[in-house]
């Protein structure tokens, strides 16, 4: 029965990376491949924050959120300049030098020795220390995550993002900064992000570079296609799908050895038949074209 | 008065001179057709005043304020409003919206807005929303409103693409290749609607490289030929202009 | 001050096997016009096909090799057919290539890693023999091995590409992929043609690689993000900026390493990747890309 939790919460936590990449994907249709650097940002953050000048988790969570959406502020650069696919590139470059700075600069991360003994959260002076106050705790932060991103996508602002989508030019002829949404959308999607690593870090109470790796953004960005792109719905679906069926690989009692590359060779065909042929996801009105 | 007024410009791609020393003006309320062979500079001229090109050489003067170095959404905001030879609509978006995104907002469309749902936002949302339902009841799109763009036939696109431009209020209106591929039902459809922005005052410049279709709507024509001016003055006039004939010579019989 | 030499060295190694896959992955983008990294995977079971023909069945190593390198052609040819033809049929985005080729990279990499296991393996047999001295460094025989096939390799493509008849429809689809339709040329055919082609470059870039290093299953990724930044600072579509990237990246990463430590390597390559993506896209050598028509 934990086990179950400890599967919501995960789910929880993806289903708030799987949100804020969709407002950057999805809706905007930008070509965001390293998003799992922001969640590596908020995550360490925190972490360094807690255990080096035992600073309180919730200050952390924040510090880090804003830490990973001035990261998201510089991501953002490259998109004003580069197309679709060049714009992959580049951000996924972006996501390898972050992902080298946790593993190489020892000095500040450890690197791949990871930081063990990250504090949980505590609410006057109450630990949130087992699987159901976390789980609270995560769904909270899934609600918040939901009705802001909500919020953003159904307003005109939310409009204008669907027509950089749709056709920059265009939305330029109309009158809209198209640079100026073009940061917001990373600061924002990055915000949160750095949110969902400090309830990563918190949770499992050890984080190493091993879990934010250019797979795991990868993994992100075919939970918000899958789910549909511009749908929330979709997320909620999408990430949870992809969280619970690898579990399931494990419940038919396949070694680790087999299950680990199993699991990526269903994300990898998955990724191949969306492209080909269903390119909307599970509940997305938008088709990548 | 004059509203538009664009002075020596100049742009050259790989040796080409796309552009050659091009001066002319566009008076207040009136209709201007910009004609000539394909191939002419006419499409990069929009290009140039809209802000979407750089010109190597020359200014662009909009209502008596200097654009020539503005980006195209802040040249939008002065009052240029364009459409595109290739039709740029936004696809997967709703008839409605794609009209509702020329439309101004006072702070609606802020990102504090939207996040914090501000009641002036909603305000401005319905008021928008009444404004984009007129403006397509003008284009007579109504029945359309809820489609998707990208389902719409070719000549219900070129109305919506005006409709959409109509939404920005722009002080003139640049229309490229306006009824290029329509029925002739809805060629005489779009005249009209231009007329009928002639009357309400607009200042209206449109692409055409068919001379012969211009001659009844356009008040003065200006033809372009590699670049250059070769003509400007009154249809009647222009007609009868021996270098306009040569450009055009092997096309269009006149 | 040996030291620089060897680093030297062993940079050339690695940017003219970085410059082998740029190469093949640069032929692809010219026809196909979009950034197959699925190249990476092909290069990795080169490698794979290889080890099982040569060390597993104990065949002869040149029929070995020569049956890998076929088979990593047929490998490159199916992704294309069964993949990217029915999305050129769609006229997709060059992004929706590119995360189909994601896709397939990440399948058949864990389905290496899936039949073969994540043991190195390594194709290097008998002892290790003395290198010889050269201008301070010391390079053994594999190691000249690998270079002087390199640029035979390097040599054969050129001539190919410039010189017969399949090079030049290469070309013409490269550079004007409508016209060469108008006077008769089959663009699928000329695209399969360079799938053939780029795919054994890269199974025998990863063949070659594997006389030196060990083989391991994401072998690939390295390489083929080696290769895409090779092509880019080389010029994507340049077969001489093939080359010069590669070496360029080689150098840059061992030479790095002497005074940034080795695991960083990476990161530089990226950067030097987005410097080039935001300043000079078009690369060293390479065409100008085209921008969007208004």
């Amino acid at each position: 029965m934990e086990y179950l939790i400890h599967i919501l919460i995960i789910s929880g936590i993806y289903i708030i990376l799987t949100l804020s990449l969709n407002l950057i994907v999805g809706y905007t249709g930008l070509a965001a491949l390293g998003h799992i650097a922001f969640a590596c940002v908020g995550a360490y953050t925190s972490s360094l924050l807690a255990l080096n000048f035992g600073i309180s988790p919730w200050i952390g969570l924040i510090s880090g959120a804003i830490l990973a959406s001035i990261l998201g502020a510089v991501v953002a650069y490259p998109s004003l300049r580069l197309r679709g696919d060049y714009l992959a590139l580049a951000t996924f470059g972006l996501g390898v030098i972050v992902y080298s700075i946790a593993k190489n600069w020892v000095g500040l991360t450890r690197g791949p020795m990871g930081l063990p003994g990250i504090p949980s959260f505590s609410i006057f002076g109450y630990q949130i220390s087992n699987v159901w106050s976390y789980l609270i705790l995560v769904l909270v932060f899934v609600v918040i995550t939901f009705i802001a991103i909500r919020n953003i996508t159904s307003s005109p602002f939310g409009r204008i993002l669907k027509g950089i989508r749709e056709d920059e030019i265009a939305s330029q002829a109309m009158g809209k900064n198209v640079n100026h949404h073009k940061i917001i959308v990373f600061v924002v999607g990055a915000f949160f992000a750095g949110i969902a690593g400090s309830l990563y870090a918190h949770y499992i109470s050890f984080i190493d570079p091993s879990s934010f790796t250019i797979m795991e953004s990868i993994t992100v960005l075919l939970m918000v296609v899958f789910g549909g792109m511009g749908s929330l719905k979709g997320s909620f679906v999408g990430a949870s799908a992809l969280i619970i069926l690898p579990e399931l690989l494990r419940f038919l009692g396949m070694p680790n050895s087999v299950a680990a590359p199993l699991r990526q060779i269903i994300y990898g065909l998955l990724l191949v038949i969306l492209m080909i042929w269903r390119p909307q996801g599970l509940m997305g009105k938008y088709k990548f074209k | 008065m004059t509203m538009l007024q664009v002075q020596n410009l100049y742009k050259e791609f790989d040796g080409i001179k796309a552009v050659d020393d091009l001066s002319f003006t566009i008076e207040e309320n009136s209709i201007v057709a910009l004609v000539g062979p394909n191939g002419s500079g006419k499409t990069t001229v929009f290009n140039i005043i809209s802000g979407f090109l750089g010109a190597d050489k020359g200014i662009v003067v909009l209502d008596g304020k200097d654009i020539s170095s503005m980006s195209p959404f802040k040249i939008a905001r002065q009052g240029i409003g364009r459409t595109f030879q290739n039709i740029r609509l936004f696809p997967q978006i709703l008839v409605l919206d794609n009209v509702m995104l020329g439309l101004k907002y006072k702070t609606g469309d802020r990102f504090s807005s939207a996040l914090f749902q501000s009641k002036r936002m909603k305000k401005e949302e319905v008021e928008n929303t009444r404004k984009a339902e007129d403006l397509l009841k003008f284009a007579g799109l109504s029945e359309k409103r809820d489609a998707l763009a990208e389902n719409l036939s070719h000549g219900q696109r070129k109305l919506l693409e005006l409709a959409r431009i109509l939404a920005l209020e722009p002080k003139i209106f640049l229309l490229d290749e306006p009824i290029a591929g329509l029925f002739p039902e809805t060629k005489r459809t779009m005249f009209g609607l231009i007329r009928k922005l002639k009357e309400s005052g607009k200042t209206i410049l449109f692409i055409e490289h068919d001379l012969h279709s211009v001659m009844d709507i356009a008040e003065k024509i200006i033809v372009l030929d590699h670049g250059k001016k070769i003509a400007e003055g009154a249809p009647e006039e222009i007609i009868k202009n021996k270098e306009v004939l040569k450009a055009y010579l092997g096309k269009e019989s006149l | 001050m040996q030291m620089i030499q060897q680093l030297m060295l062993n940079g050339i190694i690695a940017g003219i096997i970085y410059g082998l896959v740029a190469l093949g992955f640069t032929i692809i983008y010219r026809t196909a016009k979009f950034f197959h990294f699925a190249h990476g995977v092909v290069y990795a079971a080169g490698a794979y096909l290889t080890y099982t023909l040569f060390i597993f069945l104990e065949l002869n190593p040149l029929i070995s090799f020569f049956l890998s390198i076929v088979f990593a052609a047929l490998l490159g040819v199916a992704i294309d057919r069964f993949v990217y033809f029915p999305l050129r049929k769609r006229k997709t985005s060059n992004l929706v290539f590119l995360l189909a080729s994601f896709g397939v990279f990440i399948f058949l990499q864990n389905l290496l890693q899936l039949i073969f296991g994540a043991q190195i393996m390594t194709l290097r047999t008998g002892s290790v023999k003395e290198g010889h001295h050269f201008l301070g460094a010391v390079i053994t025989d594999t190691q000249i091995l690998i270079i002087i096939s390199s640029l035979v390799l390097f040599f054969l493509c050129w001539l190919f590409i410039q010189k017969t008849k399949f090079g030049k429809a290469i070309r013409a689809v490269s550079d004007d992929p409508i016209g060469a339709r108008v006077v008769g040329i089959n663009s699928e055919k000329v695209i399969m043609i360079a799938f053939a082609i780029g795919s054994a470059l890269a199974g025998a870039a990863g063949i070659l690689i594997s006389l030196e290093t060990n083989i391991e299953p994401t072998m690939g990724m390295n390489a083929i993000l080696k290769g895409i930044i090779a092509s880019i600072i080389g010029g994507i579509g340049s077969i001489p900026g093939a080359l010069f990237g590669g070496l360029f990246i080689g150098l840059a990463e061992n030479l790095g390493i002497w005074k940034i430590q080795a695991g960083w390597k990476d990161a530089i390559a990226f950067v030097i990747l987005i410097l080039f993506l935001l300043l000079r896209p078009s690369g060293i050598m390479g065409v100008k890309t085209e921008k969007e028509k208004i």
